[in-house]
């Protein structure tokens, strides 16, 4: 990790007449393999590494423990009760599956857009997604009661002759989740060959040798395969641009298809893609800062790139403060009693704690990015999102429990409060998402090679001619 | 060899040995851009460039055509487009109806999303699976892994490959056209033994091993699936299956009667079922009425079906000649004043007048459209300005809304006693206004009566 990693060079400035670099420092092919490429291949990880796998791996078996205990209980054992059927864990797959929107976006979206920045970060925020929405992914999985007949979820042939209603949107969830994870998968693994052929030909044990020998499928680099590689690549991140905006959409529709007041508004869909694509940033910031200082990829991840996804959680913080005012404008002019009162109830009732939590950790929090000394500083940048992230979860909490605890019936209405077990689900749940990050910066190149020596300056000019 | 030497070795003296063909290693993509170029114009076609990254404007140099990889997403996506919307339509509308608030068993917009999200699934799944088929993956044995140098080739090193069945191939003269095309160096493509290239034996046979025993449980729950079995059934979660509570209808050791439901103890009420006003809850004056189910709510017809069995009477439900009329009470057993009555208007129009209509002729919207229909099933209802009707004690006419006589049903269930008797007072006042006369308007209203109306 001898190579450009003491200072921190500062290519943030921007001036039309010169191309900002994208990577920093005396980079070339080999030294980013090297770099990048012995952080997998250490016979030992560092000691950080260990205890923090150890304690997310602790905490990934309490969360498997946990579940267990649910499906040998039953859902009682959580706080969701009547009036408040969707309690945390509807809360915690939701605020999940936001933050794995980050992942999608910058290796989709931003590809479409010719952003090149986005090659040293993609592989990074694709394998955060992938972790992201595993963990979302269980927690639906486990709130239908009987797991075993999770089957049921599916369009399958079974004995009681019954289909599942394609009306639901509890259906099109079912569809939107399991598309956008196995699209991330095969988006995720397709970039990921060349990088793990690297690794194949870097391997010094024979058990290295044949498990990314396996891995990489005999990639060679070849003309051939990198014509149809750049090219699957493209039409996948075609694919996946309108994915990942639709999962949320879709997602939004569990909310928006019901009669709820509080839910029953059009504006959910772009807001909460609006917040996906904001927790997700966050997300992505809050763990790229230290794996950059920690593993030395400060000249590969460099202050523009951490700049430029500052800039972008704070657009995607003020539409989403822009659809908490629409909301209540919206309530008003609409004139509808009942959509009044749950807004009002939002800001003033018994969750008004909440509600200004989520306000000042996701519209005033961010605001600190106008800043260009913030903007610039790494840790003040993790606390920020660390503040949007906790912020995000409780817009979640507040859009689930709000209107479902005082919905149209007085009669029925309550107080929402989560038991141990919903507490420590979701703590093992983070455990579950550091776990599969840290085998991920164990055993895989974090950063994608072959992409990031593509946008070498060197390599760059012979490219554009 | 992992380093490129600058001086030009000799050619091998086993030249004569057949090989696979020539590897040539160069530093820098601009130089295997330049060298390819060259190489083609020298009449070279089964070539093969290796670089660590993608590069640009090569494929034009190959002269390489499009892969046609689109096609295959677009194929995806119309197989998953179209059969979302199949099985939205056929699952949902033909094969298990699934009516919802009377929509229309297919639509287009709900059935949208899933098919959406099939298309994107079906289409990416069709541009991996073509990208891994059509580059020849996977490949696990490549004879070009046999050179140590090629190892670079996913690092920092670019590679030609010129094949031995090139028509322009003839080691010798090819070598030295890779050296003067700028090579670092240039080895030859060993030819595989194609027993070497075979998979192990060991391998093979745990694989075999490993298929086989997978297929074990299928064939187990297709076993259980299609064939009977005396055993009970597994019970994952025994407390779920088997709570400890005694359901409606079952027996109960342990009581003696071994019933699981119980009785009402004798001489006692159910909370809240203390009626005790008979002349206000059942319209039959209190003092008639000398059994137990007097103060509670009991079907009427309990205490009749009782005196019947007494007296030795058949049962029959004719409004009793031969039976013995309950003694109706004639008066209201609660204060009629207007707001009773406006009371008991708001409620009939709302329960009653859908089949009685609002005047009380018989002539609801319900009996009208059932009268157009002509199932024979319906029976008009008997206008409520009928002689016999006309009447009837107020206490009758509450037992009737309480209880139902042949086809209509009881109200008790919907409407509150005193909505009830409310009801009944409109109804009074609704039979007066077809029998009154200006004698039975108070002097002093009938000079407004027109401005009434």
């Amino acid at each position: 990790m001898a190579t450009a990693t003491a200072h921190e060079v500062d290519n943030t400035l921007f001036d039309p007449a010169v191309r900002p670099p994208l990577v920093t420092g005396e980079a070339s092919l080999g030294s980013i393999t090297e770099q990048v490429a012995s952080l997998a291949e250490r016979p030992h990880p560092p000691r950080a590494w260990t205890i923090a796998f150890a304690i997310s791996s602790s905490l990934t078996v309490m969360l498997f423990g946990l579940i267990g205990y649910l499906i040998a209980t039953g859902v009682g054992v959580w706080g969701n009760n009547s009036p408040v059927a969707w309690g945390w864990p509807i809360v915690n797959f939701v605020f999940w599956v936001g933050i794995g929107h980050a992942g999608t976006l910058i290796s989709a979206i931003l590809f479409l857009f010719r952003q090149d920045w986005r090659t040293s970060i993609n592989r990074f925020a694709e394998a955060m997604t992938i972790f992201a929405v595993t963990c979302a992914g269980i927690f639906p999985a486990i709130h239908i009661g009987r797991v075993w007949f999770a089957y049921w979820l599916a369009p399958l042939p079974n004995s009681l002759a019954m289909w599942p209603n394609f009306r639901s949107p509890l259906l099109w969830d079912v569809f939107a989740v399991t598309a956008y994870a196995t699209v991330s998968g095969m988006f995720w693994y397709l970039g990921m060959l060349p990088d793990l052929a690297t690794l194949r030909d870097r391997a010094s044990t024979r058990v290295r040798k044949i498990a990314y020998g396996i891995a990489s499928l005999g990639w060679t680099g070849s003309s051939k395969q990198w014509r149809l590689f750049e090219m699957a690549y493209l039409l996948l991140a075609a694919l996946a641009t309108p994915l990942v905006l639709s999962v949320h959409t879709i997602v939004s529709f569990d909310f928006a298809v019901s009669q709820v007041p509080g839910w029953h508004t059009t504006i959910f869909p772009p807001y909460f893609v609006a917040g996906a694509v904001f927790s997700g940033f966050a997300m992505v910031i809050t763990l790229m800062v230290p794996a950059r200082e920690f593993f030395g990829l400060k000249n590969l991840v460099t202050l523009r790139h951490l700049e430029n996804m500052c800039k972008i959680v704070l657009a995607t913080g003020m539409m989403v403060g822009y659809a908490y005012a629409a909301e209540f404008f919206i309530a008003w002019y609409g004139g509808n009693q009942y959509e009044q009162f749950a807004f009002v109830n939002r800001a003033l009732g018994p969750y008004a704690w909440a509600y200004w939590t989520m306000v000042s950790c996701n519209v005033l929090a961010p605001q600190l990015f106008w800043f260009k000394a913030i903007r610039t500083n790494p840790w003040a940048m993790v606390g920020i999102c660390v503040l949007v992230n906790i912020g995000m979860w409780f817009e979640r909490f507040v859009i689930t429990v709000t209107s479902l605890s005082r919905d149209f019936l007085p009669s029925s209405w309550g107080y929402f409060a989560p038991t141990l077990v919903d507490v420590l689900m979701f703590v093992g749940s983070f455990g579950l998402f550091f776990t599969l990050f840290l085998l991920f910066c164990r055993f895989l190149p974090m950063v994608a090679m072959a992409e990031v020596k593509s946008v070498l300056p060197a390599e760059e000019d012979q490219n554009r001619s | 060899m992992s380093t490129a030497t600058t001086t030009r070795p000799a050619a091998p003296a086993e030249s004569e040995v057949r090989i696979g063909g020539l590897l040539a290693e160069f530093t820098s993509a601009d130089a295997v851009v330049a060298a390819t170029r060259k190489l083609r114009a020298a009449g070279y076609l089964k070539l093969e460039v290796f670089s660590p990254h993608p590069i640009h404007g090569i494929d034009k140099v190959l002269a390489a055509k499009r892969p046609l990889l689109p096609w295959a997403a677009l194929i995806g996506a119309a197989i998953g487009l179209s059969g979302g919307f199949w099985m939205a339509w056929w699952m949902n509308a033909i094969d298990y109806p699934f009516i919802i608030s009377g929509k229309p068993m297919f639509s287009f917009l709900p059935s949208l999303p899933v098919a959406f999200e099939l298309a994107i699934l079906l289409a990416a799944f069709a541009v991996f699976g073509g990208t891994i088929i059509l580059s020849g993956l996977p490949r696990p044995a490549n004879r070009l892994f046999r050179i140590p140098a090629f190892a670079r080739a996913t690092n920092d090193r670019f590679f030609i490959a010129i094949d031995q069945t090139d028509s322009a191939f003839e080691a010798n003269r090819t070598r030295s056209q890779l050296y003067d095309a700028g090579s670092a160096g240039v080895e030859s493509i060993p030819i595989l033994d194609p027993k070497e290239s075979k998979l192990p034996r060991g391998l093979i046979m745990t694989a075999l091993a490993l298929g086989v025993t997978a297929l074990i449980p299928p064939v187990l729950i297709a076993k259980a699936r299609h064939t009977t079995s005396e055993t009970p059934r597994l019970s994952l979660i025994a407390d779920m299956d088997h709570q400890p509570k005694f359901k409606a209808q079952t027996t109960n050791p342990l009581f003696a009667d071994g019933r699981s439901m119980r009785p009402q103890v004798a001489g006692t009420i159910a909370q809240g079922d203390l009626r005790e006003d008979a002349a206000l809850n059942r319209g039959i004056r209190s003092e008639s009425e000398n059994s137990d189910s007097a103060m509670t709510d009991g079907f009427p017809g309990d205490t009749l079906l009782a005196s019947l069995e007494s007296e030795g009477v058949p049962p029959s439900i004719a409004d009793g000649d031969t039976l013995q009329t309950p003694d109706w009470v004639t008066d209201f057993p609660l204060a009629v004043d207007e707001k009773l009555i406006r009371r008991g208007k708001q409620r009939y129009e709302i329960f009653c007048a859908t089949c009685h209509g609002i005047g009380g002729d018989g002539d609801g919207l319900v009996t009208l459209r059932a009268l157009e229909l002509e199932q024979g099933t319906w029976v008009k209802p008997t206008s409520l300005h009928a002689e016999p009707i006309r009447n009837q004690p107020v206490g009758q006419l509450y037992n009737v809304i309480s209880n139902g006589v042949r086809k209509m049903p009881g109200y008790a269930s919907q409407i509150p006693v005193n909505d009830r008797w409310a009801i009944v007072s409109y109804l009074k006042a609704l039979q007066k206004t077809r029998t009154a006369t200006s004698e039975d308007v108070p002097p002093d209203v009938l000079p407004n009566m027109r401005e009434l109306n």
